[in-house]
């Protein structure tokens, strides 16, 4: 890899809508570890990201940024410090119709502790067309407990308008002035 | 994918895998295009290379019955707890693709013996391979923990005091549907709101909703009003009739203060004062307000007065006043002084002394904004 190559990961538990946001960002169709149901008896819609997504963006023929997704639900040893150099942000999506997603949230927060330190967040709650709480309100409250500022926005991860008001609040969080 | 690859792929047997692992190592291959690697699982063919995973449960017992198997086929051991006495090269986890080939490539070049007799050349062919490898060495730039503007280098920096001092219009809630429902949503009960002796609402402060007994469109006209007589009071019982529109209470705030303030700075509000962003509106499903993500990412990070702003974002002071009357709604925009420092200190610490972003960086992640923009 290029040294001017750069990455954006997105992480979120299964369903939150990962595979969905690459693909309307990427360049190209995005390379997944997506299996079947029939390969993942777990899973109940159908397809589920097993290991990584991957998609690009490229600025010109020497620059690209790479987009990753990861389901990150339990600690998957491999790519976890994907982030490590070159990272532009983190993008959480998390998917309001799941069980307990605050507890998602607080999940992810520490599973990310180290990479958060530096690298910028932003959150994403998918699915608030099926279930509208908890509100972005409460989720910024609990940040907020944790002197965690970052933008929390509803998104649907099928709408590419969504997901493009994700990044630049992530690239606007790191410096206000750009001008793109 | 379209690029050239030589004719031949080489199979690559795997041990110690889930299908997990197994999945990230295909994807690794498809996205790796100077040679073709494909896994003996997808493509059987004659393995000319193996990665051996230990850390599963069986551990380095994987390893073994692997080379019981296979005498002769070198392998790459991939763990998270390099051992100094390994049989073969190893790669530390966590994978990454510019570890992985130029170890594969090692392996193929040099096959055929494992370093178990002269374990401890181990180490130093791992160092070697471990090394960066030469064409990707060189880091990519590492994020720099704050943002370029910062207080400080704002007040070192402030805003030309001369000439650009404009007067800025002011905007007075009182008497104002803006002000009649900034007031109901502070409240801990639902309130009935009355504008010119009609019903105009009921807000449900603590669920976040408003029931409209008016059109949208008459809201609007009563937002360019000042001087209208208001009432609110405890919500009882919910009145006889059915409201015309139900909505969140944020949207409508936020619509409000949009079309009430126009541009005006909000009364109360020093444009000198440093301002700071609680949380970030949930701009997606707002009304739009040019700037507004600008703004925020700002204003969330460093407190910093309006008029300071209007010279660090390079704006007009209107789209600025227009988020102040709007966050301020929401109940997110705060002056930066003492209440404030509780908040600052539960901060997290990794918020130092700023540093100008490089312009290298700074010019990337333009262009990367001028793409996604204009996707
Ligand atoms: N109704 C609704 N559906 C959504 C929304 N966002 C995403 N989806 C759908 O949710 C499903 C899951 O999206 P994926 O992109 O596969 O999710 P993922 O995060 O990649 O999931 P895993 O790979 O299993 O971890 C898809 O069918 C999407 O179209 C949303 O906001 N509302
Ligand atoms: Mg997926």
């Amino acid at each position: 890899m290029r040294p001017s190559d750069n990455k954006i990961l997105f992480a979120g538990p299964v369903g939150a809508g990962k595979t969905t946001a690459i693909a309307s960002l990427s360049d190209i169709p995005p390379v997944t570890t997506d299996a079947t149901a029939s390969d993942m008896t777990l899973d109940r819609k159908g397809h589920t990201t097993v290991a990584l997504d991957y998609g690009v963006l490229m600025l010109d023929d020497d620059t690209k940024v790479h987009l990753y997704g990861t389901p990150g639900q339990e600690r998957f040893d491999f790519m976890w410090d994907i982030l490590s150099q070159g990272g532009i942000g983190l993008i959480l999506l998390l998917d309001n119709t799941r069980p307990h997603p605050i507890r998602d949230l607080q999940f992810f927060l520490k599973a990310f502790d180290k990479l958060l330190q530096d690298a910028p967040l932003v959150v994403g709650i998918t699915k608030t067309d099926l279930a509208a709480t908890p509100t972005t309100a409460h989720y910024a409250g609990i940040l907020e407990t944790l002197g965690l500022r970052p933008p929390i926005f509803e998104v649907d991860a099928r709408n590419r308008e969504d997901i493009k008001t994700l990044v630049c609040a992530l690239l606007y969080s790191i410096d206000p002035g750009l001008e793109g | 994918m379209s690029v050239s690859t030589p004719a031949e792929p080489i199979t690559v047997l795997t041990a110690g895998m889930d299908e997990r692992k197994l999945a990230l190592f295909r994807m690794a291959f498809r996205l790796h295009t100077l040679h073709r690697y494909s896994l003996a699982s997808d493509y059987p063919g004659t393995p000319q290379v193996a990665i051996v995973d230990v850390d599963s449960a069986s551990g380095w017992q994987v390893w073994q019955q692997y080379r019981q198997q296979h005498p002769a086929l070198p392998a790459l051991i991939v763990t998270a707890y390099p051992s100094d006495h390994a049989p073969s090269l190893q790669m530390v986890k966590p994978v990454r693709m510019e570890k992985l080939f130029p170890l594969l490539r090692q392996l193929l070049a040099a096959p055929g013996h494992d370093t178990a007799v002269a374990a401890s050349a181990v180490p130093a062919a791992v160092a070697a391979a471990m090394a960066p490898p030469a064409p990707a060495s060189s880091p990519a730039p590492s994020l720099p923990p704050s943002l370029p503007m910062h207080g400080d280098a704002a007040a070192a920096n402030p805003a030309p005091r001369s000439g650009q001092r404009r007067t800025l219009q002011r905007f007075h809630p009182a008497g104002t549907i803006y002000g009649l429902l900034v007031a109901a949503a502070r409240q801990k009960q639902p309130q009935q709101l009355h504008c010119e002796q009609r019903l105009f609402a009921t807000v449900d402060p603590v669920q976040g909703q408003v029931a409209l007994y008016t059109t949208l469109s008459s809201v609007q006209q009563l937002c360019e009003l000042n001087g209208l007589r208001l009432g609110a009071e405890v919500l009882a019982a919910p009145p006889g009739d059915e409201p015309t529109l139900r909505l969140p209470l944020p949207t409508l705030l936020w619509q409000v203060a949009l079309w009430s303030c126009r541009g005006r700075l909000l009364a109360g509000i020093d444009p000198d004062t440093p301002l700071r962003l609680r949380q970030w509106p949930n701009l997606t499903r707002l009304a739009p307000l040019p700037g507004a993500l600008r703004i925020a990412g700002l204003w969330s990070r460093t407190p910093t007065s309006l008029r300071v702003a209007v010279s660090l974002l390079k704006m007009e002071p209107g789209p600025l006043c227009n988020f102040i009357a709007a966050s301020h709604a929401l109940g997110l925009l705060e002056p930066a002084g003492k209440a404030n420092e509780a908040a600052s200190a539960a901060t997290r610490p990794a918020t130092p002394a700023p540093a100008p972003l490089p312009p290298a960086r700074q010019s990337l992640l333009s262009r990367l904004l001028g793409r996604i923009k204009n996707l």
